[in-house]
């Protein structure tokens, strides 16, 4: 290929080679999308409604459930059942939810410590969306007591075993030189 | 503080933090003093200590147990339909006399396709009796000739099958005055025999047709000339609608049912005539110095049966209402199968004035939105 010089062509039919093409595919999109090919697959089904919780919440409050939406139109919880009994709620922030956010559903029920719990949220369709709290437990929360707990849990498995360990060097170093 | 002594400490967490300390050289003695995160310990100090181990034993503002409700209202406008005024809503029809002496009473329904709001904020695509779901509590007469006019509006078969006695023709099965869209029939038969019926369409699937809402009470009222005994004949002149002797009473029409809102074959809303939870937010007023009738039906789908409890007092049940003597006396809960029925009378009368609650003694239905209140108060009060 290298031995082929190409032949230099004008810079407007080289323009032409980008323009042309570039306006077909304009074209086709704007035929395309005139002419709506997929509407034949639109069967008169609802929307699809999808729901995902993401973090529950234990606490002396009730259940708190962060819950993102995922359905194809925005989603409207509209009751909350917990074990089978509707059950207050509220949502922050409130409203439909669009796909792709998420909101709080803050349920002042109360749970019982160790045993399973069931949230069904029913949609404005009539949708149940279903979540299990296998076994209820306070959620830990991120306190400096709670912090300290851990870095001190964090010295018993890190560093102390290293510093007696290293308590023993002294003794170790002469090891084999006494032969 | 010994590690036998903890009481809650996830086993599996202890032997791994034991087991890395053994595997380090360290001593195994230390891990008496870890504390686990998994459970509350008031030796902490941190804030999970004041944090009950059990939320029943303590007073958790806002989370008193009243919570047990659904959130907002039904728009009963919008619906068509009011549960309150559906309880003294009776269908009577029109009705003329025929040659022979008798009354001929003409009913007209319709079947239309209408999404109901069944419980505040959730809707469901019904199909209905004249745009209401139970559809209307039909009331005659014993003895008077019947007319049921039918017209299918909407977008399935249909058909009106009554529980009565009539001639195969007019049942209401395929074949039998099931009708499709677009078309009509009229049901022609006898009122018989007196009593709490009822009305369902019976085209196929039947459950499917049931539980999308078509049905209704059927209400047939006893002849008092047909009862020799005196007694009898009072009491069936008490239930017939607009006598002299049944003004006293304070009837009431409930049908208690069901929606399966996700078509999963169990139910996701019960009520007492359609909207869960309508007669707690809008209690029955209950006039406490006139005695109670409730023509009670149970067409709820998918569960075996429903039942209906009444609180701080009890009552007389006819079962199917063809007797005009009670099938139980002094009782605070029946249990109805689908497409049971019958009458419940009872009195407030010695009762102070007060909420007094009703619903299914089966505590799912119950919490699942079939609950309501009597509010008895004296004529004035
Ligand atoms: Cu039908």
């Amino acid at each position: 290929m290298s031995d082929q010089s190409q032949p230099t062509r004008p810079v407007l039919t080289r323009l032409l080679l980008v323009l042309v093409p570039l306006a077909a595919m304009l074209g086709a999109f704007v035929w395309i999308a005139s002419l709506d090919p997929l509407r034949s697959f639109n069967n008169g089904a609802p929307a699809i409604e999808a729901l995902t919780v993401e973090r529950s919440i234990l606490d002396e409050t009730g259940i708190g459930l962060l819950v993102r939406a995922g359905g194809s139109e925005p989603m409207v919880i509209a009751q909350v059942a917990v074990d089978d009994a509707f059950w207050t709620f509220t949502q922050d922030p409130p409203g439909p939810i669009a796909r792709g956010d998420a909101v709080w559903v803050q349920i002042p029920y109360p749970w019982v410590l160790g045993e399973a719990h069931f949230v069904n949220m029913l949609s404005n369709t009539g949708t149940a969306f279903e979540h299990e709290i296998a076994v209820a437990v306070p959620t830990p929360k991120a306190t400096g007591g709670q912090l300290r707990l851990q870095a001190l849990v964090g010295a018993i498995v890190g560093l102390l075993p290293v510093a007696l360990g290293l308590m023993f060097y002294p003794a170790m170093r002469g090891v084999g030189r006494g032969a | 503080m010994a590690a036998d002594t903890i009481p809650s400490v996830d086993p599996s967490r202890r032997a791994l933090l034991v087991g890395g300390l053994v595997a380090a050289g360290g001593a195994a003695i230390a891990a008496g003093s870890a504390r686990s995160q998994s459970a509350p310990d008031p030796m902490a100090g941190h804030d999970m200590s004041n944090m009950p181990s059990d939320p029943y034993a303590a007073p958790m503002s806002g989370m008193a147990h009243g919570n047990m409700t659904t959130v907002g209202l039904v728009d009963h406008d919008r619906n068509g339909f009011d549960p309150t005024s559906m309880l003294t809503d009776w269908e009577t029809g029109r009705t003329e006399l025929l040659p022979d002496g008798r009354t001929l009473r003409t009913f007209e329904v319709d079947a239309v396709d209408r999404e109901i709001e069944i419980a505040p904020g959730i809707f469901f695509p019904a199909w209905t009796f004249n745009g209401r779901v139970p559809g209307p509590a039909l009331r005659a007469k014993e003895g008077e000739r019947l007319r049921i006019v039918f017209r299918n509006l909407g977008s399935h078969p249909h058909s009106m099958h009554f529980h009565g006695i009539h001639s195969a023709r007019m049942d209401g099965v395929p074949g039998a005055g099931l009708i499709g869209p677009g078309e009509e029939f009229i049901y022609e038969f006898e009122a018989k025999p007196f009593g709490c019926h009822l009305y369902h369409c019976h085209a196929l699937p039947l459950k499917r047709h049931m539980h999308k809402g078509m049905y209704g009470l059927f209400v047939i009222d006893p002849d008092p000339a047909r009862q020799s005994e005196p007694a009898l004949s009072a009491v069936a002149a008490s239930r017939v609608l607009g006598s002299p002797e049944n003004a006293n009473w304070q009837e009431l029409a409930m049908v208690m049912n069901a929606f399966d809102t996700n078509f999963d074959g169990g139910n996701e809303v019960y009520a007492c005539n359609t909207v869960g939870q309508a007669y707690m937010n809008a209690p029955i007023r209950i006039d406490k110095s006139r005695p109670v009738r409730i023509y009670l039906l149970n067409v709820t789908e998918f569960d075996p049966i429903n039942s209906f409890h009444l609180h701080a007092n009890f009552f007389d049940y006819y079962d199917t209402g063809t007797q005009l003597t009670p099938t139980l006396r002094t009782v605070d809960l029946i249990m109805q199968c689908q497409a049971q029925r019958g009458i419940l009378e009872f009195s407030f009368a010695d009762h102070e004035d007060g909420m007094y609650m009703f619903h299914a003694h089966q505590s799912e239905f119950t919490e699942l939105g079939w609950v309501g209140m009597f509010d008895v108060r004296g004529p004035a009060a």
